[in-house]
């Protein structure tokens, strides 16, 4: 009785191990299997609607627009509707257009350490680069099929002030996203779906005009 | 007792080997106590208490301006190299002894933004001016509030809101964002052309680094400082052979006027000494003239003690009139060696006493009525030359008679041509009269076109290279103009 107990207490343990080893194993491979996924994506077009559920209004905000990622560095975000604003990210430079007021301005990102840190995000999150953000969220995968992963903020990092968690789910063939959903603390979600993706295509200067 | 007392020092007072040792003790005495006083360069104290000009220098001074050092780091062929500069700026950091120098945190950190935001709208009171409530009434009324929600689903319905929509709920009437936008303004408008770079601070083409220092050191901290620029040059000497630092502080300015000052002291008493020995042994043609130049020096390092004591800090400018006083106190060695030549030396030293106490007595007058002048330089000098001419007097009538007294061999004999020329005539006293009223009416001509310089920098011996770093980093980091002169500040 006592030897079958101890063979079960030390079955236990190396099951548990087992547990811990895999789980260790799977949050690295989660990230080696995102980047591998995205690794031939050189660009992307694809078309996004987001609805933010702010408490602070009644009513969802919802809006449309067109974004475009090119690797290493390039990213413009167009919002066509309500409003009209275009931002493009190229290298170490920002460009912000105003449909309402028509102007364009530039900003050096080196200038604006703001400005850049939030250009860094959307860089991260938009161009698939996960393993930045390895150093400040827990990743875990949520659901295989679509593939989708629940990126955590680890206590005490800068997102941990702000984010509850942000859920990425992938397109079947994993070479972009379908949404992202973004909880923050205070209980506003922000919610990106992305429609008519298209990976690989190829995008000329005019496609990077801004205005 | 006392009789005892004052017929053994009359007795020492006679012995050449325990006055020269009572003097040697009094200046050895002296020279101990002076590390331990405060002298600074500063010369602010040429300037009367309680004058616009004093306040300008005290605020110079006392504002968080003073204990800064700015480094300028950039590469020596002036290209732009930002990876190199920041590992140069990180080594030389981290060479530096934080008794002496710290670095100030010149980037800022992602992640106490939100908490800079909420510190910051603590503050708002402190920002906000009687305009901002008018805008504040205009805000909170029904067309404010629908306006300024308007801007607000804007600003979270763009990309770079996707992040921040609570940060936006916190501040729903970007006061924040206005207080931000105010006090760039007011940054903006002292015209710095610094940018942040990763941790670090550097002009709009990369080509140079600017690291600011705090110190704990005292401009005024003339031994302190000495320290700081020596570890901060041993710092620049461990920077890589491309990169070279520039540095701009008071600091300098100290140490500047402290060389300055410390040079020209040494070269004027060098020269007063040769001077005055040449003179006297060529007039007396005695080796024990020398004794009178040594009266005013020996006095001064007793009295530059006595009187530093009594300020909180002493000038240096001041200790360089030090030899202006030995040019009036060597006249009290002169009559005592003139005195001790005769066969009655005892006679005529008595004689001329009181005639030369008196002209001591004038002349501290002098002295004594600087003491009360609103120019802190005024007080520190006359109270050093009132002690100086007084020691000087008491060496001369009670020290040098030992070492001088007697006949001397090379005496002049006969009377030389000049004393001949100028001898007392009738003639001669004329053209002596005549010649004094030229000089004075010349004088007075000249005293009437003399312009009065006001301009206290020139008292200033910063050396050219620290005034000259001083444009260069002014012209890379920008700045405003404070009163007539370029300031860094």
């Amino acid at each position: 009785m006592v030897r079958s107990l101890k063979s079960l207490w030390r079955s236990s343990v190396c099951l548990a191990a087992m547990i811990c080893a895999g789980r260790a194993e799977s949050q690295g491979e989660v990230l080696a299997k995102l980047e591998s996924s995205l690794s031939d994506v050189k660009t992307v077009r694809t078309r996004f609607v987001q609805e933010k559920r702010l408490t602070l209004f009644k009513n969802a905000l919802v809006t449309r627009g067109l974004i475009q990622v090119q690797t290493p560095d390039k990213l413009l975000w167009r919002v066509e509707s309500p409003i009209r604003y275009v931002l493009l990210i190229n290298g170490k430079q920002a460009k912000q257009w105003d449909g309402e007021t028509g102007k364009t301005q530039k900003i050096p990102l080196a200038d604006n350490p703001v400005f850049s840190a939030v250009t860094e995000q959307l860089r991260a999150w938009f161009g698939g680069h996960y393993s930045a953000l390895a150093k400040d969220y827990d990743i875990r995968q949520c659901s295989e099929r679509p593939a989708s992963f629940a990126f955590t903020p680890k206590p005490e990092t800068p997102p941990a002030k702000m984010l509850k968690s942000v859920t990425v789910i992938f397109r079947e063939d994993k070479r972009y996203i379908t949404s992202i959903r973004i909880e923050e603390l205070s209980g506003d979600v922000t919610t990106l779906a992305f429609e008519s993706t298209e990976v690989n295509v190829p995008l000329t200067s005019k496609d990077w005009e801004i205005e | 007792m006392i009789a005892t007392l004052k017929a053994f020092l009359q007795r020492k007072s006679q012995s050449r080997t325990f006055v020269a040792l009572s003097v040697l003790l009094i200046t050895g005495l002296s020279c101990a106590c002076l590390p331990f006083l405060t002298f600074d360069g500063r010369i602010d104290v040429m300037l009367p208490d309680r004058s616009e000009l004093r306040d300008i220098f005290s605020f110079l001074r006392e504002i968080q301006v003073a204990d800064k050092v700015l480094v300028t780091l950039a590469m020596r062929d002036s290209s732009s190299d930002p990876d190199a500069l920041a590992a140069a700026a990180d080594r030389y950091v981290a060479a530096l002894d934080p008794a002496l120098a710290a670095p100030m945190a010149t980037g800022f950190k992602m992640e106490e933004i939100s908490q800079d935001f909420v510190r910051l709208a603590r503050q708002l009171p402190d920002y906000t001016e009687p305009a901002d409530f008018a805008r504040l009434t205009a805000d909170t009324s029904a067309e404010g509030v629908r306006t300024s929600l308007e801007s607000l689903r804007r600003r979270v319905q763009q990309p770079e809101g996707m992040f921040a929509a609570s940060a936006a709920r916190s501040d729903p009437l970007d006061w924040n964002g206005r207080t931000v936008k105010k006090i760039l303004s007011a940054v903006a408008a002292f015209g710095y052309r610094a940018v942040p770079v990763g941790h670090h601070l550097m002009d709009q083409e990369r080509r140079h680094l600017l690291l600011i220092l705090q110190t704990p050191v005292l401009m005024t901290d003339a031994s302190g400082v000495r320290r700081l620029l020596s570890h901060l040059k041993a710092c620049d000497a461990l920077l890589p052979p491309g990169v070279e630092a520039r540095l701009v502080c008071g600091h300098l300015h100290t140490a500047g006027n402290e060389k300055v000052i410390r040079r020209d002291i040494t070269l004027t008493s060098i020269a007063v000494i040769l001077v005055f020995i040449v003179l006297f042994f060529c007039i007396y043609r005695d080796w024990r003239a020398g004794f009178i130049v040594l009266v005013p020096f020996m006095a001064c390092v007793p009295a530059l003690a006595l009187s530093a004591c009594a300020f909180r800090s002493f000038s240096y400018i001041v200790v360089g009139f030090g030899s202006v006083i030995a040019g009036i106190a060597i006249d009290y060695g002169i009559h005592t060696y003139v005195a001790c030549q005769g066969e009655a030396a005892e006679q005529s030293l008595k004689r001329i006493r009181r005639p030369v106490t008196l002209s001591m007595l004038t002349t501290l007058c002098v002295f004594v009525a600087f003491c009360f002048s609103s120019m802190p330089a005024y007080r520190q000098l006359g109270l050093f030359a009132s002690f100086a001419i007084i020691i000087s007097l008491a060496y001369a009538f009670w020290v040098l008679p030992l070492f001088v007294k007697g006949p001397n061999a090379g005496r002049m004999t006969r009377r030389s041509a000049v004393v001949v020329a100028f001898g007392h005539t009738r003639p001669v006293a004329w053209m002596t009269v005549a010649l004094a009223g030229a000089l004075f009416v010349t004088g007075t001509w000249l005293v009437s076109r003399l312009r009065l310089d006001t301009d206290v920098a020139k008292l200033d011996g910063t050396p050219k290279a620290t005034l000259d770093d001083e444009r260069r980093a002014l012209s890379i980091w920008g700045g405003r103009r404070i009163a007539d002169g370029d300031s860094f500040c």
